[in-house]
């Protein structure tokens, strides 16, 4: 499995946080995952990324830090 | 790796459920501003005429009120991860009820007409109904965070307010007057504002301000706190006030005056520790909100203790204009110009990918068009509050804060056209 890909988005105004996630899961390598670092649960970014062929899961959350796992449907 | 459920599309609610409520509440501030005109100097000869209870509802029922409301239907799915079932049909109804019922009510004021004010009591009574009970079965399922526990109080806050407004309006409904009428008034005053308003906006904030300003996130026990601390507080302050316990009464106003001036502190320092170091039209929105809120905060400690100035009749319509039009106008104007541009790019990204470019923040809303309108809004706070003190200025406060009010519908209209244009491009 390809190393994960890890971008921190906590600095960007919202959509670039959004746009930023779907523009490196696009680039994404078979089998590799995207680790993105936000400081808040993004939930509209959940239905965009599921229309594209992306599934996600929560990987950590910790003080004003919440991180989640991106990768295509079928990679899993 | 399990896939978290997350929102689905379905459950993310129409662009329009949101939109109908936007696009709509500046109208009413436009209504605001023609009353002030046609009214005039005599607007302020009493807080209890009824063309000042016409002015102050169009505001808080019309142009707060919608935005707020929208703002509930858009977030609770959101944050709360509750949202309103067949949001669609109810935010129509909601919507189609309150709208007549604000218009109703005002001009039942304005024209002294029992029969309008009665019309308006079962638009707003079943509107409100309607609002609170399917926000109801939603909070009951939303996740445990300071907002969503925040939106609980806020809305509870909204049941008392509309429940002691409908009694309120039923004496002119009806013409009869019950004894306590000036309690029962300050009652329903302050859980309108400070309860509904005030909760609300402090519940919003905690997302809004650390999401679109980028600042730190608000200090936990302040989120956690304030929100159930100022309930208690205004139940508190409502039983001093029943029970004519004329000592403790400014005990408890003076507490609920220092946590929302420990919210504004509070606000104005994160936003001090942007990680975004250039300001934007919502950041000085929410510091002249902030401003303005420590301000009446400061008159109203004032009026406590000088009771001259307490006496004055100008003195209510001092501190309304200050809190409703310096801090609450500002703080909604301000996250409007985010989240209605936020929300076109959403619906273009889901339905535009592959098909077309999607226009950035800045296409969907113009920083000049939203500048020009914000300066004008600036301008019309200090003019309204001098008013009262200078009754010949309300004609150019309310020519102003009109013409704001027209700019900001404008500004709302186009970034929608922008939404209406792009999704052509799909068909």
């Amino acid at each position: 499995m390809a190393e994960d890909r890890i971008i921190d988005v906590r600095g960007l105004e919202p959509p670039q946080p959004l746009e930023m996630v779907l523009e490196e899961a696009a680039r994404l390598e078979p089998e590799q995952r995207l680790r993105v670092i936000h400081f808040r649960e993004p939930c509209l970014l959940y239905p965009l990324l599921a229309k594209r062929g992306f599934s996600h899961s929560v990987a950590a959350i910790g003080e004003d830090r919440f991180e989640f796992l991106v990768w295509r449907k079928g990679d899993e | 790796m399990t896939p978290q459920a997350g929102l689905s599309f379905e459950q993310a609610p129409p662009i329009l459920v949101p939109f109908r409520f936007f696009l709509s509440a500046p109208v009413f501030g436009v209504l605001a501003a023609l009353t002030l005109l046609w009214q005039g100097p005599a607007l302020f000869d009493s807080r209890w005429m009824p063309p000042a209870l016409a002015l102050t509802h169009l505001m808080t029922l019309g142009f707060l009120g919608l935005a707020m409301l929208g703002a509930m239907f858009q977030m609770l799915p959101v944050v709360a991860g509750a949202p309103i079932s067949r949001a669609n049909s109810v935010s129509l109804g909601v919507f189609g009820l309150l709208v007549p019922g604000v218009l109703t009510l005002a001009s039942g004021f304005l024209l002294v007409s029992p029969e309008l004010i009665r019309l308006a009591m079962g638009l707003l009574g079943s509107g409100f109904t309607l609002f609170i009970l399917a926000v109801a079965v939603s909070l009951k399922r939303a996740a445990n965070n300071p907002t969503s526990r925040g939106m609980r109080f806020a809305v509870l806050a909204l049941t008392v307010t509309a429940t002691f407004g409908l009694v309120l309006a039923s004496n002119y409904g009806w013409g009869w007057w019950i004894a306590n009428r000036i309690q029962i008034t300050s009652i329903h005053l302050a859980w309108g504002l400070l309860g509904w308003v005030g909760v609300l906006v402090v519940s919003v904030s905690y997302q809004v301000v650390p999401m679109f300003q980028l600042t730190p996130a608000y200090p936990k026990p302040l989120s956690a706190w304030l929100p159930p601390g100022l309930f208690v507080l205004l139940l508190l302050w409502t039983a001093f006030t029943l029970g004519n316990m004329e000592a403790l009464v400014p005990v408890a106003g003076g507490a609920i005056a220092l946590a929302f001036a420990l919210y504004a502190g509070v606000t104005l320092r994160l936003q001090t520790q942007r990680r975004r170091k250039i300001s934007d039209v919502t950041l000085l929105f929410w510091r002249y909100g902030m401003a303005a809120l420590l301000l009446v905060l400061t008159l109203w400690l004032a009026g406590q203790a000088v009771p001259q100035l307490d006496n004055w009749p100008g003195y209510p319509f001092l501190l309304g204009m200050l809190f409703i039009g310096g801090f609450v106008v500002s703080v909604v104007n301000g996250m409007l110009y985010k989240i209605l541009p936020f929300l076109i790019w959403f619906h273009l990204q889901s339905r535009l990918t592959g098909i077309a470019k999607i226009p950035n923040m800045k296409e969907i809303l113009p920083e000049k068009a939203m500048r020009r309108q914000m300066r004008l809004h600036f301008a019309a706070v200090p003019l309204l509050a001098l008013a009262p003190l200078m009754p010949p200025l309300i004609y150019p406060a309310a020519l102003i804060f009109g013409v704001s009010m027209l700019l900001l519908e404008t500004n709302l209209i186009f970034a929608f056209g922008v939404y209406r244009r792009n999704l052509k491009l799909v068909s």
